[in-house]
């Protein structure tokens, strides 16, 4: 079953001579449980392919389908809680919200989706336990080391139990053992979850720990 | 709740800011406190002033008409069942006094001096609440009923050039048309504060008045309540009783009567309007600039928030939420410091006023601000600050999520 279907996607950013076209006749197809990853220089596009698959942009020219939704049909409330349910995100730099807690980064997209606060608070324990963050529940983001903010970041991403996680770059400002070991849980909670992983990176490491892997050069994808 | 939690942490988060903001704001409210203080305690001054100084809380009087002709007409206004009135209305619980009063103009002389004088004529066993605010500066009070005295007032007395001791002489047109002449000895000198007064009233005793101009009865009966704040409910029952009755009579308010009160609570209403304008507009800046620059610190935490399924209208609520904190916290300490402000200032007693437009004596300024004046700065800083939260609010919930979370 396919999650994700991208039909002849062109996107471009700015008007007449500046113009930058960031993606060409882009067509893909993912299926539910695949972790894909998508591979290129700076530039070449996978950021903007990835915000698109998140639904935080908009193609210029093109079809997309998310889990069943064409997010250009959605009124804003609607494509936000279509994100809230469905989408799943983790940064290269975590971006977890300074002014709370380890608990209540996990928390928030739980009371966004108004979810009751006992088994919100069974849910987001759970997900802490998972990512090895159990000690760290009450740290603020400026307490922890980077790895543990991405743990706290993919907790977060997961404790909606959406289908598919965007994650871009996820290792990328981590130490090589760091990485790994976020990787391995990435891997493990696909494994268990079924749970569609799609993400970029430049490092050959992380590629292998894909299922697919596509390559993108200028705005298209070259294989 | 969370959009609670966020705001109150991120207004934390630069403190400094945040005090700067918080301090503009106290310093408007304090200062709003402190200028309302002082307007009420000056405009009870001048209102307690105005009614102890003659006028009373409320006048009855034949009819309308009265109040802008009968001050030369006395014999056309002579109230009727003057003793059925008193007799209706003393047993009012929040009616104090009735006075019985007549006022009349007559040309007075001393020596070679002549001038006008407004007689408001009492009994002189008038009780002191009526007439309270007038002080005697020299001589005495009237004391002898239908004894030919008078009580001059201070700007009368001086353009006369008359002392206490002195006799002058009072010409007045009598019921009929005939013209009476009577010499009074100056009793005392009096200062109402109020120099208008002050430059055309003289007083006598009521009996004399009636007497000298062969009058029916007294034009006016001045009812002086318990307090002032029971006009309004007093007055309606004075005039369903009269109506009860069947007494021709018009009932007025002191407020209706008071020119120059009205016309100096306008004038400083119209300053506290300007002061406010002039607060709200401080604050309303620094409200914008404290959450235009909180916007600008969060653009890619909007982004994380609108990702993670905040609808735009929960940004606004956010960033409101902010504008409202500041605005509440600025406003509550704000009225605590004007409270303590005037505390000081009222404890110091160090401002004195110079004499207002159309008073004679200045005072020293004391500031009462009230529960209301409280209320009223504690809602108009948070509902200034939610105003001016309102556009950055919205530029931030219309933020890009792409270009929020490319944001460095």
């Amino acid at each position: 079953m396919q999650i994700v279907q991208i039909q002849n996607v062109d996107k471009l950013y700015g008007v007449g001579a500046i113009a930058v076209q960031a993606l060409t006749s882009i067509h893909l197809d993912i299926k539910t449980g695949e972790m894909l990853c998508i591979m290129g220089a700076s530039g070449s596009g996978k950021s903007t392919l990835l915000n698109m698959i998140a639904t935080i942009d908009a193609p210029t020219h093109g079809t997309l389908n998310i889990a069943g939704q064409n997010p250009a049909l959605l009124s804003d409330t609607d494509l936000s809680t279509f994100r809230n349910q469905t989408i799943g995100f983790v940064f290269q730099s975590y971006n977890l919200i300074p002014v709370l807690t380890a608990f209540e980064n996990v928390e928030y997209p739980l009371i966004v989706a108004g979810m009751p606060k006992t088994k919100r608070t069974q849910q987001v324990m759970k997900l802490l336990e998972q990512v090895g963050m159990l000690d760290w529940v009450h740290a603020y983001p400026n307490c922890l080391s980077g790895g543990q903010q991405q743990r706290v970041a993919i907790a977060r991403a997961l404790v909606s139990q959406s289908p598919l996680v965007i994650a871009d770059e996820p290792t990328a400002s981590l130490d090589h053992q760091t990485g790994t070991q976020i990787l391995d849980l990435i891997r493990q909670i696909n494994q268990t979850h079924h749970t569609t992983f799609v993400f970029s990176t430049h490092d050959p490491l992380v590629a292998s720990y894909a299922t697919r892997l596509i390559r993108m050069d200028s705005g298209r994808i070259v294989s | 709740m969370m959009n609670v939690k966020l705001a109150f942490r991120n207004l934390l988060r630069n403190k400094r800011r945040t005090a700067l903001t918080l301090a503009s704001i106290i310093s408007g409210v304090t200062s709003l406190m402190v200028y309302a203080g002082f307007i009420h305690y000056s405009l009870w001054g001048l209102r307690e002033s105005t009614i102890h100084s003659g006028l009373g809380h409320i006048q009855i009087v034949k009819n309308d008409q009265y109040f802008t002709s009968g001050s030369f007409d006395p014999f056309g206004y002579s109230l009727d069942r003057v003793e059925d009135i008193q007799s209706l209305i003393q047993p009012l619980p929040s009616v104090r006094h009735i006075v019985p009063q007549s006022t009349f103009g007559s040309s007075i002389g001393f020596n070679d001096k002549t001038g006008l004088v407004m007689i408001q004529a009492v009994p002189v066993n008038t009780p002191k609440d009526l007439l309270r605010f007038r002080k005697i500066i020299k001589g005495k009070d009237l004391s002898q009923p239908n004894s030919p005295d008078i009580v001059l007032g201070v700007g009368v007395a001086k353009r006369l050039g008359v002392k206490v001791g002195d006799r002058v002489t009072l010409l007045t047109a009598t019921r009929g048309g005939g013209v009476n002449a009577m010499d009074v000895l100056v009793v005392g000198i009096s200062k109402s504060g109020i120099r208008e007064m002050d430059n055309i009233y003289g007083y006598m005793d009521l009996e004399l008045a009636t007497q000298f101009l062969f009058l029916e009865g007294p034009s006016v009966l001045i009812g002086v309540l318990n307090n002032t704040e029971s006009t309004t409910s007093t007055l309606q029952d004075i005039r369903s009783k009269l109506t009860q009755h069947g007494v021709r009579a018009t009932a007025k308010p002191w407020h209706e009567l008071a020119d120059y009160y009205t016309q100096a609570t306008g004038f400083f209403y119209a300053l506290m309007t300007v002061i406010k304008g002039i607060v709200v507009l401080v604050s309303v800046f620094a409200i914008i600039n404290t959450i235009t620059m909180s916007v600008f610190e969060r653009v890619r935490e909007i982004g994380i928030l609108r990702i993670m399924g905040s609808p735009q209208r929960s940004i606004i609520t956010l960033f409101i939420l902010e504008g409202m904190m500041l605005g509440l916290a600025g406003g509550l300490m704000g009225v605590m410091s004007g409270y303590g402000v005037s505390w000081i200032l009222n404890w110091g007693g160090w401002i004195y006023i110079a004499p207002p437009p159309g008073m004679s004596d200045g005072y020293i300024a004391q500031f009462k601000p009230t529960f209301w004046d409280a209320l009223e700065c504690v809602v108009l800083a948070a509902g200034v600050s939610v105003v001016a939260s309102i556009y950055p609010a919205w530029k931030a919930s219309k933020i890009s999520v792409a270009d929020a979370i490319r944001f460095k």
